[in-house]
């Protein structure tokens, strides 16, 4: 294989032109049933089981109608708490499109999820095995017919168990509707935060490219989320060129996925025709991010067979490697936004009465009957069959036992890790064994910086999972030149560069995690990570928790932290304390080389998402570091130097500034522990506790701004928990109050520094 | 707007009362005297009347509470009425940890300010100062700066902090001033039976101050169990008063005594004489009566002083120092130099009475302008008493003892009671006071004037 690197050479050329954006088409499709089952891409079979999907998903959402009102028959009175975003009318969009999906294709789906969770289930499931359906239901002695039907009425009572919070529900109660999964059949969760799924279904399907999957991603999203910024990123980073082009070396592969926008027309209440939105139709968004307009087109939603017809074509062009594919699926939703929403103040009765006379069960009814596909009575056994399994479901489900309190907090983090590389991802392949490799000096030392990147490298020779990308990591070696080589190592498959997308750049990193990948992502500077918080907060560390430890996520968030070096208030900024903040990640910061390359390697390996925090102000700090398999624990804190008299605990450069307050007392007799908790989550208290208990004095430091720093958090657990073993008060030094200013002079003055902490030791002793 | 109810001022140098019951619930109909509650003063009991009419809307202060007076204890007003937002009353510390009574009596003793001259003497003779006693009766007990840590060690160690010096910020005991006084105390050297130590931490006895009886001076259970029995147990706010008010006095007036000795055999035969009759009166009542002549001749003795000025009382209101279980009360006979003997009489018998139930009102017992104690029936030869607070002198009463007495040459035995004055050498001179006593027992003595009398 030749180098991955490659010199741009963009001529000027100011030739006067026009940009043809080719045609989009909508509504094209003209098939019918009688010609669907003549030309074989569907069976009469495949067709009744459209019918009765479509029933299940309207069965289901019109149970949550009656029960909100009381009017569902056999659960009078039930209460039900759950959210009641249904999507009645969407049933043709959500059944066509999974129906044409393979088992082991994968979905993402939004608050409105249900018809897309029941549809991909019901799909999935009557595609599989006799093996694959029990292990699905473990406890059945049935086979055949009986057992598929066991297997479709279990995922009928998950789904209902689910939206009632019970344990037996897809995420144990802790996702409810509005987050609903089932990995299993590669539903990868339907998402409460408008587009929150869209950079994880790109990331899947990334995961898809790179592992040679045959497998396609399809991403349910309406037309909302169409406006949201990480689906426009998602779109870009999805069509990038460089995953078809040279650089995609011998395999040239467009991402895999098919970005389904399911237009019911409201964002909520905000209506995407004339008010919202510049464009008439939606699918014109696929000539802003490729020139092949990917692939778009308006589909009639109303329309199982349409849209049946689109994705299938567009699974196709995925599968060959033509993806993505933008798929406008116009379609309506019945009710409001939610139960509570009386629809009136924006949207005329009419407009629903005609919307409803071209309802996708009724017409899809009518074409059976019309081909002849199948008889009256055949229909109505159906409707039978639906109604009553779905009655038998929801008993079940009501009766089905409620999580217990005391669980409430299972599945918040995993302690799975891999420890050992399953077989198959241990071949790595390398193109330049030396050039991303770190020289030692000649007492065995390297900087921080290399450290880092020593850990990354060899996880990356490890584990062929591993990827690793971002902003300029590429060719240019990082903005701080810690990636330099990696790309030349590993290629261009596994180190590459990313639009300046941070919100993508981590929501990917989500989807290829779910996906089987273990990312390593990077943040040019910390502060941009409040552009990916969503990502990160939202969906990176609630998704173990919210599929009730269905999935794991393991991948690596790499911040930097700017501060100290007069980058002003936007490139400064220390904010481990807000993640930290965040349940569901782990939040590490190094402070020493050694630990730097111990904990990126020990995140890497680790099954939880991981915030890797790291200073550039340490960049160039230099520490003997182990070669080889060198890990540091997450969740262990170090003393960094012993001492009797004071406690310094905290981490990143303020360890450094505490061991140089430490020297400075020690001047006068006065012996300072330094502790370096390395990790904020989890916090080792142990070991702060126990310093604290032998010294009884305590200064809190960092460099992050006071006001709600983690420091306070540390500070709050010592007086709580060793109250009595403290002579003084606990004391916090970090920054100021303030935002980081520009001028150097401001900046000292800004930043905590080892003064700060003798003086704030003094007080105390 | 509803009324708030305070917590009244039952007497002079009530500072705070305890409310031992609530006559009336949250919500019940007040009528304008309706007894609202009872409290508990340094003095005595007593129910406190509504001054308002309404429906009780709030209790602030619950049975047990205690509270300085004039705190807001309840409201009263109409239902539904907002009570306004108010701090809560400061709570007094509990009944228990009482703090000791100020070591130094306040300097300028007396209330009255010096040098305005003061008003009309009010009925009830304002005697005391309060403030003397304020700070300490209502101020938490000073808390102790001594950091978590070095409690700890203290604790560990099963010893008082208190006495420690501290040398951190603001005088904060730290575990380094800890170990130190521990160093100097000699603590590595005592030596202490492990249960002993257990029972000490259990108990909070600070083991450096006992005194170990086992073998080489270790301490034993049996030196904690009798630290434990001996330790001090607070006074009872009856009896701090009485030991506030006593030192106040007898540290600030300058007391001298004279004593002479009365016969009384024929008083005592005219006593029993007119008992087998019917009639009721004591020793005691003669006392009076011949005291409260004497007063009149020698006004002096009816008067106080703060050392600057000189109140001299026009009528006079006579105090009776009555012995209780719990401790010392003197109800007042008011304007006794009114009395017939017989209203003399009646009147100390029922505040006898009322003070042995308790039942005496702070008024009854404020305002005395000078005391009788009487201790005739407690067998004693003589005895000197310390001048009421307010007062410029007090008369110990001893018992009258059959007693061989040189009479014309001969001796004969006669019943002799000796009386001792205590007087204000401020107010007056040793001479004055040979004279005020013995114009008592010459009144005593002269059957032509006891017969007078009854």
């Amino acid at each position: 294989m030749s180098k991955p690197n490659y010199l741009s050479f963009v001529q000027p050329d100011f030739t006067p032109f026009e940009i043809d954006c080719g045609r989009i088409r909508g509504y094209q499709y003209a098939g019918r049933l009688e010609v669907e089952l003549a030309a074989g891409r569907l069976t009469r079979e495949q067709t009744l089981e459209m019918y009765e999907d479509m029933l299940i998903v309207r069965e289901v959402e019109d149970m949550i109608v009656r029960l909100r009102s009381g009017a569902y028959d056999p659960l009078p009175g039930y209460n039900y708490r759950g959210p009641t975003h249904v999507s009645i009318g969407q049933e043709g969009t959500a059944v066509g499109a999974c129906t044409a999906l393979h088992p082991a294709d994968r979905i993402t789906s939004t608050h409105r999820g249900h018809g897309d969770s029941l549809a991909k289930g019901c799909a999935a499931i009557r595609r599989m095995s006799e093996a694959e359906l029990r292990s699905r239901v473990p406890g059945s002695t049935a086979g055949g017919a009986a057992l598929l039907e066991e297997a479709l009425e279990d995922h009928v009572f998950r789904t209902i168990a689910e939206l009632f919070g019970k344990d037996d529900g897809y995420c144990r109660g802790r996702g409810g509707g509005m987050h609903i999964a089932d990995f299993r059949i590669g539903h990868l969760g339907a998402n409460a935060i408008v587009g929150g799924g869209v950079p994880i279904a790109t990331g899947a399907a990334m995961a898809l490219r790179y592992q040679r999957s045959p497998n396609v991603v399809c991403c349910f999203a309406g037309d909302g989320a169409y406006a949201n910024g990480v689906v426009l990123e998602s779109l870009n980073f999805a069509a990038q060129a460089q995953w078809t082009n040279h650089l995609a070396g011998d395999r040239p592969f467009g991402l895999p996925i098919i970005f389904l926008i399911q237009n019911n027309l409201y964002a909520m209440t905000g209506r995407a025709v004339d008010e919202i939105l510049g464009v008439r139709h939606l699918a014109r968004r696929g000539a802003g991010f490729a020139d092949n307009n990917l692939h778009a087109e308006v589909v009639n939603g109303m329309d199982a067979l349409a849209v049946f017809d689109a994705v299938r074509r567009a699974a196709d062009l995925c599968r060959a490697g033509l993806g993505p594919v933008l798929l406008d699926a116009v379609t309506y939703r019945y009710y409001g936004h939610s139960l509570g929403d009386p629809r009136v103040e924006y949207r005329s009765k009419e407009e629903e009465a005609a919307w409803r006379a071209v309802d996708p069960i009724d017409r899809f009814r009518a074409a059976l009957l019309a081909a002849g596909a199948a008889a009256e009575s055949d229909l109505a056994a159906i409707e039978q069959r639906v109604r009553d399994r779905n009655t038998r479901a929801a008993l079940r489900a009501a009766d089905a036992p409620d999580p217990k309190p005391e669980e409430v907090l299972k599945f918040m983090y995993t302690t799975s890790r891999c420890d050992a590389v399953p077989e198959p991802h241990r071949n790595v392949r390398v193109l330049d064994a030396e050039a991303a490799k770190v020289k030692r000096d000649k007492d065995g030392r390297i900087t921080y910086r290399d450290a880092i990147k020593e850990g990354m490298v060899e996880e990356m020779l490890r584990d062929h999972r591993v990827i690793f990308y971002g902003e300029d990591v590429a060719e240019y070696g990082n903005a701080f030149k810690l990636t330099k080589g990696m790309l030349e190592m590993f290629g261009r498959e596994r180190v590459f560069n990313t639009p300046i997308s941070e919100a993508c750049i981590c929501g990917t990193a989500v989807g290829a995690a779910m996906a089987g990948l273990r990312p390593i992502v990077e943040l040019m500077y910390m502060d941009f990570a409040l552009m990916a918080s969503d990502q990160i907060s939202n969906q990176a560390a609630k998704w173990h928790y919210m599929s009730g430890g269905q999935t794991t996520l393991p991948l690596v968030i790499r911040a930097s932290v700017g501060g100290g070096k007069g980058y002003g208030g936007q490139h400064s900024q220390t904010l481990e304390s807000v993640f930290a903040h965040i349940p569901g990640l782990y939040v590490v910061y190094p402070a020493t080389a050694a630990d730097a390359k111990g904990l990126i390697k020990a995140a890497v390996r680790d099954d939880n998402p991981v915030m890797y925090v790291e200073s550039q102000l340490l960049y160039s700090e230099k520490g003997v570091v182990p070669e080889g398999d060198h890990l540091v624990p997450i969740g262990v804190a170090d003393i960094k130097r012993p001492g009797r008299d004071l406690t310094f605990v905290g981490w990143g450069p303020a360890i450094l500034d505490a061991l140089k307050a430490a020297e400075i007392l020690a001047k006068d007799g006065i012996e300072a522990e330094v502790v370096d908790i390395r990790s904020l989550v989890p916090l080792d208290e142990e070991t702060i506790l126990r310093s604290v208990a032998k010294t009884g004095r305590c200064v809190v430091v960092s460099q992050a701004v006071q006001i709600g720093s983690f420091t306070a958090e540390i500070a709050a657990r010592i007086a709580e928990k060793a109250f009595d073993e403290l002579d003084a008060p606990v004391v916090r030094v970090g920054a100021k109050d303030g935002i980081a200013p520009q001028s150097h002079i401001l900046e000292a003055a800004f930043l905590p520094n080892a003064q700060d902490m003798v003086a704030a030791a003094r007080r105390i002793l | 707007m509803p009324h708030a109810v305070a917590m009244p001022k039952p007497g002079q140098f009530t500072e705070e009362c305890t409310i031992l019951k609530w006559h009336k619930r949250e919500g019940d109909p007040v009528a304008k005297g309706d007894i609202l509650f009872e409290i508990e003063t340094d003095k005595a009991n007593m129910e406190v009347e509504s001054f308002y009419e309404g429906t009780l809307l709030k209790i602030v202060v619950s049975e047990g509470g205690t509270v300085p007076v004039q705190a807001t204890v309840a409201w009263i007003g109409q239902p539904g009425e907002a009570i306004p937002a108010a701090p809560p009353p400061p709570l007094a510390p509990p009944a228990a940890p009482i703090p000791p009574p100020p070591a130094a009596p306040a300097p300028a003793g007396p209330v009255v300010p010096a040098a305005p001259p003061m008003p009309a003497p009010a009925p009830v003779a304002p005697a005391l100062a309060p403030a003397a006693s304020a700070p300490a009766t209502t101020a938490a007990p000073a808390r102790l700066r001594i950091s978590p840590r070095a409690r700890r060690r203290a604790r560990e160690a099963v010893i008082d902090p208190a006495p420690i010096l501290g040398s951190g910020p603001g005088g904060r005991i730290l575990e380094r001033d800890v170990m130190a006084y521990l160093a100097a105390q000699g603590y590595d050297r005592l030596r202490i039976s492990p249960a002993a130590k257990d029972l000490a931490r259990r108990e909070g006895v600070d083991i450096l101050r006992l005194r170990g009886s086992g073998e080489a001076g270790r301490i034993l259970i049996e030196d904690v169990r009798r630290a434990i029995a001996e330790r001090p147990r607070p006074m009872s706010r009856m009896r701090q008063v009485i030991a506030q008010r006593l030192t106040q006095s007898f540290t600030t007036t300058p007391h001298f005594f004279v004593t002479v000795s009365a016969d009384l055999t024929d008083l005592l035969k005219h006593r029993r004489r007119l008992k087998e009759l019917g009639e009721p009166y004591t020793v005691t009542d003669f006392i009076a009566m011949a005291v409260v002549l004497a007063l009149r001749e020698f006004p002096d003795f009816n008067a106080r002083t703060d050392g600057r000025q000189v109140w001299t009382f026009s009528k006079v209101h006579l105090g009776l120092a009555v012995s209780l279980d719990s401790g010392l009360v003197v109800p007042v006979i008011r304007n006794a130099d009114d009395l017939s003997l017989r209203e003399l009489h009646d009147t100390a018998a029922a505040l006898v009475e009322k003070a042995r139930a308790g039942k005496l009102t702070p008024d009854e017992m404020t305002g005395g302008t000078f005391t009788i104690s009487n201790m005739g029936m407690l067998d004693v030869e003589n005895f000197t008493a310390i001048i009421n607070p307010g007062e410029g002198a007090i008369l110990a009463v001893a018992s009258t003892q059959e007693t061989p007495v040189a009479r014309g040459g001969t001796v004969e035995v006669r019943s002799m009671m000796k009386m001792t004055l205590s007087a204000d050498h401020r107010l007056v001179d040793g001479a004055a006071a040979a004279r005020f006593i013995n114009a008592i027992r010459k009144r005593l003595e002269d059957p032509a004037v006891w017969r007078a009398w009854a």
